[in-house]
């Protein structure tokens, strides 16, 4: 027979479960008294989140906002305009990057070999795959090794620190979302998520000290890995993106994200264990 | 995409800043639900609202004519909404008002007056909704108001969270997981009553 947890009850609820798999849980909710109690203290759950009226938008709303907004429009020029411009400055950019090349063969006096011209694009165009493939091998051995299976990552990790931490649990969150971010973007970070990967260092050196000073060193772990990453990604050259240490950093990157992910998941896992004399308690209450 | 939508854009990108206002009047109330449900209170809303349409009035002439300008304007809202809770979160000397105080309410949708009494009820139902929301993570949260209380499929959860859909869906998981054992602790308080209406039941 199937066996059904919290995770498959919460997808059926939200519709997220395939039609073959919604079955089975149909027909064991007949069956099993445990699981359709467990199933409708979801739904409550659910109902009771999900009732939020919407807010209402009167014409002193829309005029506030549009009073705010109106003073930062800037009038926006025909997208023709911009074409003709965009291709003057492109042709422009172009002309001056061909006067720079001839004088630089002309000053040093030798060629490069068209050869090893195509070489070395071959060889950019394979490190930025190469960078993503392995981000999508690791998602994927994460998916086939399953959840819960602690080889899948470098670490076996202690979820104790995170769950009582919320803003621990939101600092690696964040983290998760500027590394995907980033590992799915080629050429030098934004401004923006510079700046993000800075903070996040910084937030990053309290929680690594927090965790080896209550002694969770696989937390710790975790969190120092991360710290690399970030360190590295704060310190990055301006030009980086096609090179091999970028690479690497993509690599690790790669390596930190699924650490990240494994983390979150087994503290929803351990939570589950410390949970079911609780929710079964709760449950007469129903 | 509406006819007269399309006038507006051509116009503003022709110049005529003043036309935008007609696309803002028409979509300001999706994209404020969505950012008050990220946000969780009325000020945030607002502003994330405001710079969501500002974003998009400076992106409108690279904008797709063949695309609809709500959806697009709306999940640009969403990320304001998320980028802006981030925010707040980092800033520790930000204290907005809440959706349960006396100032800075959201003044909710009904079909009819309700009763001082239905009112005070409801009041309460969303401090204790919100209290409960709080112990969320903004990807969490963003995550699970997007797919429960707006209904969007996790692909475009995904796109506006930037992880991936697995990521997404764990995101939905550990949210709904954890609202749970917080309605556990209010029906342990006795005014989970409040929270879970028998006329709001699906």
């Amino acid at each position: 027979m199937k066996t059904f947890n919290e995770d498959d009850l919460i997808a059926y609820h939200l519709g997220e479960l395939s039609w073959l798999r919604q079955r089975q849980l149909r027909s064991a909710l007949e069956t099993d008294a445990g699981l359709a109690a467990e199933s409708e203290v979801i739904a409550e759950t659910l109902r009771a989140f999900g009732t939020e009226a919407a807010p209402v938008v009167d014409d002193a709303l829309v005029e506030r906002a549009w009073q705010r907004v109106r003073p930062s429009l800037e009038v926006l020029t025909p997208a023709p305009h911009r074409a003709r411009t965009l291709w003057m400055v492109g042709a422009g950019s172009a002309f001056a990057g061909a006067m720079v090349v001839i004088a630089a063969l002309l000053t040093f006096g030798h060629r490069v070999p068209a050869q090893q011209e195509t070489a070395n694009g071959a060889q950019a165009k394979t490190v930025a795959e190469r960078a993503h493939d392995l981000l999508a091998e690791l998602q994927g051995k994460k998916t086939a090794g399953g959840p819960n299976n602690s080889q899948a990552g470098s670490a076996i990790l202690l979820p104790d620190a995170v769950a009582e931490d919320p803003s621990l649990a939101m600092h690696l969150d964040t983290a998760e979302r500027v590394l995907t971010e980033v590992s799915h973007s080629d050429g030098q970070l934004q401004p923006e998520t510079r700046e993000q990967v800075h903070r996040l260092l910084l937030e990053n050196a309290v929680y690594y000290q927090s965790a080896e000073s209550r002694g969770d060193s696989s937390t710790a772990a975790v969190i120092d890995d991360l710290g690399r990453v970030l360190t590295s990604l704060d310190a990055e050259p301006r030009e980086s993106g096609h090179d091999e240490d970028s690479v690497r950093l993509q690599i690790h990157v790669g390596n930190v994200l699924l650490d990240l992910r494994i983390l979150g998941h087994n503290t929803e896992k351990h939570a589950e264990v410390a949970q079911p004399a609780a929710f079964h308690s709760a449950e007469k209450q129903f | 995409m509406a006819k007269d939508e399309q006038d507006a854009i051509g116009r503003v990108v022709a110049g005529d800043r003043d036309a935008y206002r007609v696309l803002m009047e028409r979509h300001l109330p999706a994209v404020l639900r969505v950012t008050t449900r990220i946000t969780g209170n009325s000020v945030d809303a607002e502003e994330a609202a405001q710079e969501a349409f500002l974003k998009a009035y400076k992106k409108l002439p690279e904008f797709r004519r063949e695309a609809a300008f709500g959806t697009w304007v709306y999940r640009i809202g969403m990320n304001c909404a998320l980028d802006l809770v981030e925010r707040r979160n980092r800033d520790l000397n930000w204290n907005a008002v809440p959706l349960d105080g006396e100032l800075g309410v959201a003044p909710v949708a009904e079909s009819h007056r309700p009763s001082p009494e239905r009112e005070l009820l409801d009041r309460e139902a969303r401090t204790l909704r919100e209290q409960a929301m709080q112990v969320l993570t903004p990807m969490e949260r963003t995550a699970f108001v997007l797919r429960h209380m707006e209904e969007q499929p996790i692909p475009v959860i995904s796109a506006a969270l930037g992880v991936p859909e697995n990521s997404a869906r764990q995101a939905v998981f550990r949210a709904v997981g954890k609202l749970r054992k917080q309605l556990m602790m209010v029906r342990g308080s006795g005014r989970v009553a409040a929270m879970v209406r028998p006329q709001e039941s699906r």
